[in-house]
């Protein structure tokens, strides 16, 4: 079970949280000049490294506000946790 | 020869008025209206609580916060919030009957509690004025500490509310539950 620190609450129980998955995925900027399989890449693919991880958590049973976390996905530490809007404290998350 | 103390008293408080109120804090006329009516700031810190007068906001998140008030007023306040906040990107709710709230009170209420909870209820980390959103029990309540006293205020779905009732009497029943009877 991971103790997740909330930007706002504190470090609270994976329990109250929801993971939405890798974070930082635009939204291509001009769809209908996509084809099938570049749009199908932007719907479904996603990274899945052994190591540092960008995902983005809700904390759905306590203040309800999304952010960001870093995770390393081989011990489940937790080396960064952003909000919404902020750039990654390692960079190169735009 | 005289029964212990116990060490829980549980007890369902009595219908109470309640405001879901959203809004950006960041817009300075929104919490400058929202204090005219109420009389005070929001709380600003997350997890905390503030009252004065009849009414009792908490913090629910960055732009949320629940209003208390007397039942009989909660129609009164909502429609004075609404009337202050004509024009901004906000939300007033009247939600009183959506819930209910028990008391859980005694020296080992954090026990009981603790039972079904992953709050840090060490009593000098959830301190007076502290409240939170979790979960008890696996259902979603906001948990208020109004006060020094070790009395808790749990407020439950009421849907949730004859489930979450039974199991913190069960839970209390070893520290001599004084409500278990009633
Ligand atoms: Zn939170």
């Amino acid at each position: 079970m991971l103790l997740i620190p909330c930007p706002w609450c504190g470090a609270r129980d994976e329990s109250e949280f929801t993971c939405g998955g890798e974070a930082h995925i635009r939204r291509p900027a001009d769809p209908d000049a996509l084809d099938d399989a570049h749009w199908a890449d932007y719907l479904f693919m996603r990274a899945n490294p052994k190591g540092s991880h960008r995902e983005r958590w809700c904390h759905s049973h306590g203040c309800g506000r999304w952010f960001n976390v870093e995770r390393d996905t081989v011990t489940h530490g937790i080396v960064s946790v952003y909000r919404m809007g902020e750039p990654p404290p390692g960079g190169d998350g735009s | 020869m005289a029964e212990p103390a116990p060490g829980v008293e549980l007890r369902i408080c009595p219908p109470r008025g309640r405001i879901d109120l959203r809004g950006d804090p960041a817009d300075p006329a929104f919490p400058t209206a929202v204090a005219g009516v109420l009389g005070f700031e929001l709380p600003s810190t997350p997890n905390t609580s503030r009252s004065a007068g009849a009414a009792t906001v908490l913090w629910l998140g960055p732009d949320a916060w629940l209003i208390e008030t007397e039942r009989a007023m909660e129609a009164a306040v909502a429609e004075r919030l609404a009337q202050a906040l004509p024009d901004l990107h906000c939300s007033v709710a009247a939600v009183g009957d959506g819930s209910v709230a028990f008391s859980v009170s005694g020296p080992r209420a954090a026990d009981v509690l603790a039972k079904g909870m992953t709050l840090d209820l060490d009593p000098a980390r959830f301190r007076a004025g502290h409240c939170a959103r979790s979960l008890l029990a696996r259902i979603p309540v906001l948990l208020h500490r109004p006060g020094d006293d070790f009395i808790y205020e749990v407020t439950a779905a009421r849907s949730y509310s004859e489930y979450a009732l039974d199991w913190l009497h069960d839970a209390a029943l070893e520290y001599g539950d004084a409500a278990g009877s009633s």
